[in-house]
Parts: C-alpha cells; sequence; structure tokens
C-alpha cells in the first residue's frame, strides 16, 4: 500500500516499510523507516499500544514479516484479549510462530540494587525473540517502564541508547511507545533522544464526553512528511487515518459539468451547471429553499440514472420528501429504485472524527455520484468553529478525492458572516448564496452565485419562486430606476408600460394632428385654386367681351368710314355695308 | 550472568567475598550464562545482569548489581536473621 512519491529534495531516499495501517502509510510518504526506530507517544488511552499491535499483525497478514512485542506493561493474556475486539488473533499469530509476545516485569519493590549493573538481560531476550520468529518488526511498549522499575537512571539511559543502536544494526523496524512528557520534553524520560529518526505524536483529547482522537509526525527524518494534524479514529478494523489535502493535491481535474436540475441555474452557471467532481456550498438563512435546490440537483441527477447519496444531519429524511414534494419534487420513487440513499445521524450522537470516518465509510459503500451534505453548520453543535473547518476541509478533500460532485448546505445569515465567521467558503468551488428579501409587504426569494471557479457566471441577484417544479428563477426585469422584484417588479412594470403607451399615443396624435394639418391646408390650397380659376374665367369673359366690342368698334369705324368714302358715289353700296 | 565479563567477575568475586565474610559461605551458588540459556531470561524474568535469585530461604529476593554495596545485600539477603535462626 506504499504510494509513488517525488522527493523534492537530493538527499538518499530513505527505505520504508508499509505499515498497512489506514492512512498511515499516505501520510507518511510509504511507511515508517525501514530497520529504524520510530517514537510514537501520547498519553494513557490514547492508541500506542494498539497502534503497535497493528503494525505487527498487519506485517504479518499483509506483509509476511514475523513480529515480537516487546511488553513492559501487559501480560499476553490481557494484550491479547485487548485486542482481540479488532479481530486480531494473536493466540493464532503466536501459535503459527509469526508473532511473538515477550512480558517484561519489573517490580521494584522486588529487586534490590547492590552496585553497577547493564541490561543485556533485555537485550539477550529481544534477540532470542526476534531470531526465534526470524522477526523483520518490533515493539517495544513502553520501555519507560524500566524507569519505575530501576532507580539508576543513568544506566537505563546508557543502556538505551547502546539498545537502539543494537536496534539499527539488527535492522529490525521498530516502534517504541512512550508516554507523553510535560513542558521541557516530548515524552516522560525523554526516549526522544535516542529514537530521533522518526517521531509520531497521538493525542486525545475529551471535549463535552465526546473524544477526539488526532496523530501528528512531530518529526521525520530523511523524508518529507505532512505536517499536519490528522484525526484518527480506532475502530473494529484498527487506527483509521484520514488524510488531509496537503497529500492530494493532484486531483484530476474535470472540465465536465452537471446539471443543477434547474434551467436557468445552469445558464447562470456559464450555460451548463456545476463542474464535475466539484464542491458546492449553499448558504442562507433558514426556508431560504438550500434544500429545495439540493433536491432539484438530486432530482436530475437521478433521473440520468446516477446514485445520489443524501447525508441529512438536519431533518429526518421522511420530512424531507415530504417538504420536497410540496414543491413539486418527489423523491420518493428515486428512494424506491435505490438511485437515491438517505443517510440520517443525530450529530450529537459521536464526535467530529467519528462522523467523518462514518461519512467516509457510508460514501465507500454507496459508491455515489452525487453527495449531499445537509447541513455542514449543524457540527457547529460538537466543535469549535476551527474544528468544524478542519472537518469540512477534510471532507470536501476525500470528495474531491473520490471524484464526486458534492452540494454542502450551510445555516448563515449573511454571505459576508460565513466568510468571516468559519471560513469554510475558501474550501468550495461554488458558492450560491439564497436570501429572503423583506419589501414592504412580503418576501422575495433571491439566489446569488458568490463565486464559482472555473467558468463565467452571472452575479446577478435572481428573484426565484417554489413553483410546482421546485426552483424556478424569475426573469430578470431591469428598468431605468434598477432591477425589481415581486410586486414592486409587477408594479414598475405596469408604469413602465403605462409610461410606454403614453410616448406612443403621443406620438400617434401628433401624426393625426399632421395629417389633419395636411389636409387643411390642401383644402385651402384647393379652393384658392379654384377662386383663382373662377376669377380667371372672369376675366376670360371680360376681355372676350372687351375684344369683341372693340372688334365692334373696329368694323364700325371701318363702316363709317367706307359710308363717309361711299357718300361721294351715292348710295349704291348699301347692300356692301 | 553473562559470558564472564568483567563485572560479572567482579560480581562473583564479591559475592564470594560475602559469602565469606558474612554467612560463613553457608551458601550455595549456581552460575549461570544467560547467553548460553536465552529462555531463562524470558522465564526468570531477568533484565539487569548480573542477576542474582536468593532462592532460600523464604522471602525470595532478586539482587541485581555487581555486589559492590555490601550492606545493601546483606538487608536483601536477610542475612541477620537469617544467620541467627
Amino acid at each position: 500500500m506504499s504510494s509513488a512519491r517525488k522527493q523534492t529534495n537530493s538527499l538518499p531516499t530513505l527505505e520504508k516499510v508499509p505499515t498497512g495501517i489506514q492512512g498511515l502509510d499516505e501520510i507518511t510518504g510509504g511507511g515508517l523507516a525501514k530497520g529504524r526506530p520510530t517514537l510514537v507517544y501520547g498519553s494513557a488511552g490514547s492508541g500506542k499500544t494498539l497502534m503497535g499491535m497493528e503494525f505487527l499483525v498487519r506485517g504479518i497478514t499483509e506483509y509476511n514479516e514475523p513480529g515480537v512485542f516487546m511488553s513492559f506493561e501487559e501480560t499476553e493474556g490481557e494484550l491479547t484479549s485487548n485486542v482481540g475486539s479488532l479481530g486480531f488473533d494473536l493466540k493464532g499469530l503466536v501459535a503459527s510462530k509469526k508473532l511473538l509476545i515477550d512480558h517484561v516485569a519489573i517490580e521494584r519493590s522486588e529487586i534490590e540494587e547492590t552496585g553497577e549493573y547493564d541490561l543485556e538481560g533485555l537485550f539477550i531476550r529481544l534477540n532470542s525473540a526476534i531470531d526465534s520468529v526470524k522477526a523483520k518488526r518490533v515493539v517495544l511498549d513502553t520501555i519507560e517502564v524500566l524507569y519505575s522499575g530501576l532507580s539508576n537512571t543513568g544506566i537505563i539511559r546508557a543502556e538505551l541508547r547502546r539498545l537502539f543502536r543494537w536496534i539499527k544494526d539488527k535492522g529490525v523496524t521498530t516502534i517504541v511507545t512512550g508516554e507523553r512528557g510535560g513542558e521541557t520534553m516530548l515524552t516522560r524520560h525523554g526516549l526522544e533522544e535516542y529514537v530521533s529518526d522518526c517521531v509520531i505524536f497521538l493525542d486525545t483529547r475529551i471535549k463535552e464526553e465526546l473524544s477526539t482522537r488526532r496523530l501528528r509526525i512531530v518529526k521525520y527524518r530523511g523524508s518529507a512528511h505532512a505536517t499536519n494534524e490528522f484525526p484518527f479514529l480506532i475502530d473494529a478494523n484498527g487506527v483509521n487515518i484520514l488524510p488531509v489535502t496537503e497529500v492530494r493535491l493532484d486531483y484530476p481535474a474535470s472540465n465536465k459539468r452537471v446539471p443543477t436540475g434547474i434551467a436557468a441555474l445552469d445558464v447562470m452557471l456559464g450555460g451548463k451547471g456545476y463542474l464535475e467532481g466539484s464542491s458546492i456550498l449553499v448558504s442562507g438563512m433558514v426556508g431560504t429553499g438550500k434544500t429545495s435546490l439540493a433536491a432539484n440537483f438530486v432530482d436530475a441527477a437521478c433521473r440520468r440514472g446516477q446514485r445520489c447519496l443524501y447525508l441529512a444531519f438536519e431533518e429526518a429524511p421522511n420530512q424531507i420528501i415530504r417538504n420536497m414534494q410540496s414543491v413539486g419534487i418527489d423523491l420518493q420513487p428515486w428512494v424506491k429504485k435505490g438511485l437515491l440513499e438517505f443517510h440520517a445521524t443525530r450529530v450529537s450522537e459521536q464526535g467530529l472524527e467519528k462522523h467523518l470516518l462514518s461519512i467516509q465509510r457510508e460514501t465507500a459503500k454507496a459508491q455515489p455520484t452525487i453527495t449531499v451534505v445537509d447541513a455542514v453548520t449543524d457540527f457547529g453543535t460538537i466543535g469549535t468553529d476551527v474544528e468544524v473547518r478542519q472537518m469540512v476541509l477534510r471532507l470536501v478533500d476525500f470528495f474531491k478525492a473520490s471524484r464526486m460532485t458534492t452540494m454542502f448546505t450551510s445555516m448563515s445569515q449573511r454571505a459576508e458572516l460565513e466568510e468571516t465567521r468559519v471560513g469554510l467558503s475558501s474550501a468550495f468551488d461554488t458558492w450560491i448564496h439564497l436570501s429572503n428579501v423583506q419589501g414592504d409587504l412580503e418576501r422575495n426569494r433571491t439566489l446569488v452565485i458568490i463565486k464559482s471557479r472555473g467558468m463565467a457566471h452571472s452575479n446577478q441577484v435572481r428573484e426565484f419562486v417554489l413553483t410546482d417544479r421546485g426552483v424556478e428563477p424569475v426573469d430578470i426585469y431591469a428598468s431605468a430606476g434598477g432591477a425589481f422584484m415581486g410586486t414592486a417588479r409587477l408594479a414598475q412594470m405596469a408604469a413602465d408600460e403605462a409610461a410606454d403607451s403614453a410616448l406612443r399615443e403621443g406620438v400617434a396624435s401628433r401624426e393625426r394632428q399632421m395629417e389633419a394639418k395636411g389636409r387643411a391646408l390642401e383644402a385651402r390650397i384647393a379652393a384658392m385654386r379654384s377662386e383663382f380659376e373662377a376669377e380667371a374665367k372672369e376675366s376670360e369673359i371680360v376681355l372676350a367681351g372687351e375684344r369683341a366690342h372693340g372688334k365692334v368698334l373696329a368694323e364700325a369705324r371701318k363702316a363709317l368710314g367706307k359710308n363717309r368714302g361711299a357718300q361721294r358715289v351715292s348710295g349704291r353700296r348699301r347692300g356692301k355695308a | 550472568m553473562t559470558n564472564w565479563t568483567p563485572r560479572c567477575v567482579i560480581a562473583y568475586r564479591n559475592l564470594k567475598q560475602i559469602c565469606h565474610d558474612h554467612i560463613e559461605n553457608k551458601c550455595d551458588i549456581e552460575v549461570v550464562d544467560v547467553l548460553e540459556h536465552p529462555d531463562l531470561a524470558r522465564q526468570e524474568q531477568i533484565v539487569a545482569i548480573p542477576t542474582l535469585f536468593k532462592t532460600w530461604p523464604k522471602p525470595e529476593r532478586v539482587l541485581v548489581g555487581d555486589f559492590s554495596k555490601v550492606a545493601d545485600v546483606l538487608r536483601a539477603l536477610d542475612v541477620p536473621r537469617w544467620l541467627h535462626g
């Protein structure tokens, strides 16, 4: 189970031994240092013994490396029954000579120290144990007990130094456990002095009766390692460590899109919906429609035949189904078909780490394409903001590595508050904020995409309604006064319409006016023309008359003239007049 | 003891001396080289070398060290009581 990791430094690669412990090999980049001692320390009950035992057991069952468990506290019988619940069959392993358990009992009250001595007896026992099963792995748990059994600390220190040199020479990969120390030292007796190659700290904290366990790699010389703290669990399979972002920065990126289930929202997200494998945050106060958005998403996916997992921490599944039916989204048939799986848990049931683990397990079992976590802020009741944030980061990372598109709902008052209060938003690729805007006499639902990585998206605040098709964004209505919603929208629409028609009306009437003027003008012209024509005719007549008269006069003159001339002749020409 | 290392030699000599000086050699010393019998180390829970097991008379005692601290040895072996009945 070793992972190939690029070494970023030029030091010779340290050979590592895989432990088989869930998550540990990942965060150590391959396992523990081969042939060298690793110090695992922590307070009582932190899981040191278990981890050591699991290291040996898996070494035998998975890597065929026999082991020796040298126990300074528990007897073989006690160990067997303690780890029995983990399904580790110590009896069988011992019987098959793959595992040897040597219980070293040092009872101070029984021993008298009478001078100088060394701890060669220990060496002899360890050596013989290793040789008898040909062990490659060793656990010393917990060697600090020597300090309680014997009083000569100088001798003990010297012998421990010698022991760890001996172990390296022998070439066995060893886990040495130690008890957590105080202010000045990591361990109670400063074991870190001799075991300094690799140091791991197991931290157990009790918070409100829920214990949370954390593992930290304090030191790992010669190896690049992840420096964070990792929550871990001890369950029926042993130790489970949940790896973190740092180790998984190379998720396969996808360009494919996943429909949101709401056509207009797809458009707002650059045309096609959410980015596949991305993490989506839907925030908003109670009753703003977060669950409806999630239901639309899931409904659309199931329609495409894809499996969905709905993790409900807020409401019971039946409640959710009923509520969604009232907005026209019927999830029941998908549940029946097995495409949609609900998994409801009460948040107060267990600690953050246990939740993390059980979510992982449910997801691994269900193998969905889409997962919904509703609601992430519910975890705030069992952890501080910082703890919840860490847990959510790990969850997001886990889903991303599994290439799942996930939607998280979050109860929050304002988008800005979300950012500062828990700082969750940076972990998400897409962030949609829903709110109810209070107007004069009504509330309107709004939706805004605050961010969406990897795509151009709308930044408008859109009004939406819950119809019998779920969430439906209403078309944007923009006017000179801005964008409007609700009845204000309708009012503005009406006003605009009225203004428009008034405008149109004005134009028409002007046109009519002009037309009338034109016609009037035409009429006048016509009238004038006819007047003129009449006048012209009149004058024509007068002229004709005058001309005629003139002609008559001329004729008369002529005749008169002729008459005067003819008077000389005598009136013979009368007929010619 | 292991393989007669210098310390083991010293321890043996010291022990013999004590037996001679304080209990009139009324003792039985069995020397075991643990290197030759490693199983014994596990069986008898031997960690320090040299280790002395006082098996008789009761109470049984475990002494570790080279027996250079005579008073401690005597006390551990319960010598006064033992010697004088």
